[in-house]
């Protein structure tokens, strides 16, 4: 009975998710096309060139690009059911291959960054309920106000500044050693960092307001152990509510932070192929986005009920009377 | 990237730049040649793929001038001289030439670089391949072209129907590379791998990454370069990596801090600041029409030339290179570039006179309006000008064009718009009477193509074939079979369209700019203004 409305649960969930990615496929796909140009045009159009309209038409005719957007999108679509992500319009070169091609890269840094908005979140938060209210806890409650105020790229560009071209920590043009992807994973997880913080700190402040708080410290426990056991834990779910919207914040910032450091991954890819209106490589990764973005909330929303036994109880309550 | 964002990273840069100017300034005694080493070059751009023709554009052509050949080099003058085609016979009515190709020479799989692979280029350049994508060689002589076809091995001989003087130097076009036949026939979806893309370069790929970089190492067996270059054997420079990034201020601090030894494009602001600190700014010069405006004489307004003449004498020319540009900008004599051998000095039509302009708009019956703009019949005298998305400083020019105009009554609404929409609203748009150029080329010829709507004419200045005139010169110039005559012809040319106005040049266009390592050095540029590393070396 009851796994079975979980499996309920799941397959409207998957169903919701389908029609998510559709949806963003189609709106993408109808966006680009409501813009003037495409890459083939512009290309053929370079003031170096000198073609004429006649010229330019039979190449335009070979992409398919002169046909009514409705027959482009069920061509495009079509094909995209069937795993076929076509040809960049750009650079000649399969779809499937440039995304694949970036993906690592852009999974090393996402996951790195979340690394580090965890680290710096938790220890934040420890240090805001444990030390010196007036010089330690003032302060760093302050620091995810001023970091979330700081813009990614201005992270970015003082980071490289200071610990590439200074002090020579790590080369711009190797962006993918160890070094230079932590930097790059500082710049991403800061701000993402500071917006799990607040919502940590102010969770935990309400649990030491509460009076289960006031009698298990009046049983002397450690403030280590007051923390772990008594603050953290209740705190702790809407935080996978923020780690579960910060992929979206990692993926959009991955632009910014690529293109700065230098990283060949999704982000950039999806900067340039946004830039030339290339869009065989857009829709792929918007599908890519809505995919991971779909799975990663539906994660997020399997692992509540985990974390808080009320949410366990009402699920079960609820599977009992259907 | 805008300017505050620019600006910002000069401040963060601030004292990366201090640290790094208290060591000491490096002596330049050694300039021996010297055998290895790595050069790192940062650019912005690296997207447009590895296919054929028109698929080359500014940043892949850099990539392969140092990995492919071409038939000829052609200098910054458009003197053209042998590379794979050691020398050629060109028949007297300039119809059909004969190439006599290098022996030996052969693309890095191994297969021969010989008269049937060079024919199948040269079809390739002329017709491009519809059937799979593939448009022409914008620059190539296509109108006129006829056959190439293989004598013998090292021999080829090409035909056109008529002449066709700017054949030669069109061979040098950085676009014009020589592939092996097997990567000309790729199948579409392979057109852009470059692992499949042969040349028969100095350099041969070591490893790349789409839109991010590439990296080459020197062809052990290489000893086929341009006679242009006083280097026999393989290249001295051992690796080449070439490199994305998209921030002008990172690149720039990142040569800099040694992290790269050339830099492409960055903004003219920063010039000052990199030479301080030792580098090499490098502005090569480049055949073809400077940055400047053709007019579209059925805009409304623009078929009154004393209209057309008061634009021009109301830029003025001086103030641009002073707010926009540096000391490595020279100031306009024609719509040529001055390193254009047929370039004429006709400087005295561009001159700067306010006043000239006011009594020309006069004469023309627009006077001042209550705000300062000239109205006639009811009509203001105002435009759109769009800045060109081809040119990154266009803006900024465009921008002192617009003050310059609106002190004589001329109302100017500048629009800044991205490449599709810049191409939506102004191209066939005869309500834009100005439309900016930005265009290299290897032989003036092209300057013929523009004038009417002949075979193969742009008529950039929309009177089709009204003007007897223009027809005249258009005809001149294509039947040409010699270039004393021709240069005679395109000196007129530039005459006549200055005093009509017909074109309103702005600046020397320098595209590419490269800011660099002083201990690099033997770099040899093309006409078109792209670096060829065969000969370069680095000092210690």
């Amino acid at each position: 009975m009851k796994a079975r409305s979980y499996l309920g649960f799941l397959l409207r969930r998957l169903v919701q998710a389908l029609v998510v990615v559709v949806l963003s496929y189609t709106a993408t796909f109808l966006i680009i096309n409501v813009l003037p140009g495409d890459p083939i045009t512009n290309m053929l159009l370079d003031p170096d060139n000198g073609f004429s309209q006649a010229e330019i038409a039979p190449i335009i005719a070979y992409y398919g690009l002169d046909r009514p957007v409705p027959e482009q999108l069920w061509n495009s679509f079509s094909r995209f059911v069937t795993g076929d992500l076509g040809i960049s319009l750009r650079s000649n070169l399969p779809v499937a291959g440039l995304v694949l091609e970036a993906l690592p890269s852009t999974l090393v840094l996402a996951s790195s960054a979340l690394t580090v908005a965890l680290l710096v979140a938790f220890a934040l938060a420890y240090g805001s309920q444990n030390l010196p209210p007036r010089w330690g806890q003032g302060i760093l409650r302050s620091i995810p106000a001023v970091s979330l105020a700081v813009p990614t790229f201005i992270i970015g560009i003082f980071l490289i500044q200071l610990f590439a071209f200074q002090l020579g920590l790590f080369r711009i043009t190797s962006p993918d050693s160890a070094a230079a992807t932590f930097f790059a994973a500082l710049a991403l997880g800061l701000p993402v960092s500071a917006q799990i913080a607040e919502v940590l700190i102010t969770n935990l402040d309400h649990e030491a307001r509460q009076d289960y708080f006031a009698v298990a410290r009046s049983r002397g426990l450690s403030r280590g152990a007051l923390f772990r056991r008594h603050q953290l834990k209740s705190s702790s779910l809407p935080v996978v509510t923020m780690i579960a919207l910060a992929v979206g914040e990692l993926l959009g910032g991955s632009l910014i932070t690529e293109a700065i450091f230098g990283r060949k991954g999704i982000g950039s890819l999806v900067q340039s192929a946004a830039a030339a209106q290339d869009f065989p490589v857009l829709l792929a990764v918007v599908a890519l986005a809505a995919v991971v973005f779909v799975a990663v909330n539906l994660l997020a929303d399997l692992v509540y009920p985990l974390l808080d036994p009320r949410l366990r109880r009402r699920r079960g309550t609820a599977g009992d009377a259907a | 990237m805008n300017t505050e964002r620019r600006k910002l990273a000069q401040l963060l840069g601030i004292g990366a730049t201090t640290l790094a100017s208290s060591l000491p300034a490096h002596g330049r005694a050694q300039t021996a040649r010297r055998d290895g080493g790595e050069v790192t070059f940062l650019l912005s751009s690296l997207e447009s793929g590895w296919g054929l023709n028109e698929r080359v554009d500014t940043y892949t052509g850099i990539v392969w001038g140092q990995i492919a050949d071409k038939l000829v080099h052609v200098d910054a003058r458009g003197h053209a001289t042998g590379w794979i085609a050691e020398r050629w016979d060109e028949n007297p009515t300039q119809t059909e030439f004969v190439l006599h190709l290098k022996r030996g020479v052969t693309f890095s799989d191994g297969t021969p670089l010989d008269a049937a692979a060079v024919a199948a280029n040269i079809e390739l350049w002329a017709k491009g391949d519809p059937s799979r994508g593939v448009g022409r060689l914008g620059l190539f002589p296509s109108s006129t072209y006829t056959a190439a076809e293989a004598i013998d091995a090292h021999t080829l001989r090409v035909r056109f129907s008529a002449p066709t003087l700017g054949f030669i130097p069109t061979l040098g076009y950085h676009k014009a590379v020589l592939r092996a036949v097997s990567s000309l026939n790729l199948r579409p979806n392979e057109l852009g791998n470059l692992t499949k893309q042969l040349g028969s370069g100095p350099f041969t790929v070591r490893s790349w990454q789409e839109g991010d970089n590439v990296v080459l190492v020197r062809r052990p067996d290489y000893n086929w370069g341009p006679s242009a270059i006083e280097h026999t054997g393989p290249a001295s420079l051992e690796r080449i990596t070439f490199k994305v990034v998209r921030d002008a201020s990172i690149r720039g601090s990142a040569l800099q801090a040694g992290q790269a030894d050339v830099v492409l494009n960055v903004a003219p602001q920063e010039f000052a600041t990199l030479r301080g600190r030792g580098l090499k700014v490098v502005a090569p010069e480049s055949l073809g029409f400077v940055s400047g405006f053709v007019v579209n004489t059925r805009a409304p307004h623009f078929s009154d030339v004393k209209v057309r003449q008061a634009v021009q004498h109301a830029i003025n020319r001086q103030e641009i290179l002073d707010t926009v540009f540096t000391s490595d900008w020279k100031p306009v004599t024609t719509f040529l570039q001055s390193n254009v051998p047929e370039a004429a000095d006709l400087g005295a039509l561009l001159a700067h006179d306010p006043a000239k302009s006011r009594r020309l708009l006069e004469e023309a019956g627009w006077r001042p309006g209550p705000d300062g703009i000239r109205v006639k019949d009811g009509q203001r005298l105002r435009f759109n000008l769009f800045a060109s998305p081809w040119v990154s400083t266009s803006r900024q020019v465009d921008e002192v064009i617009a003050q310059q105009l609106r002190q004589v009554g001329i109302s100017v609404n500048l629009q800044v718009v991205d490449i599709s929409t810049y191409n939506a609203r102004v191209r066939g748009n005869d309500n834009v009477p100005l439309i900016e150029i930005s265009r290299s080329f290897l032989d003036a010829g092209v300057v013929g193509n523009i004038l009417t709507s002949g075979p193969g004419g742009e008529d950039l200045f929309r009177y089709e074939q009204s003007n007897d005139e223009l027809n005249r010169y258009a005809a001149e110039i294509a039947n040409a079979v010699d270039r004393e005559p021709r240069a005679e012809t395109l000196r007129a040319v530039q005459r006549h369209v200055l005093e009509q106005a017909l074109f309103i040049p702005t600046s020397q266009l320098l595209q590419r700019i490269y800011v660099q390592s002083p201990k690099l050095r033997g770099e040899v540029y093309s006409g078109a203004a792209y670096p060829l590393y065969y000969g370069s070396w680095l000092e210690r």
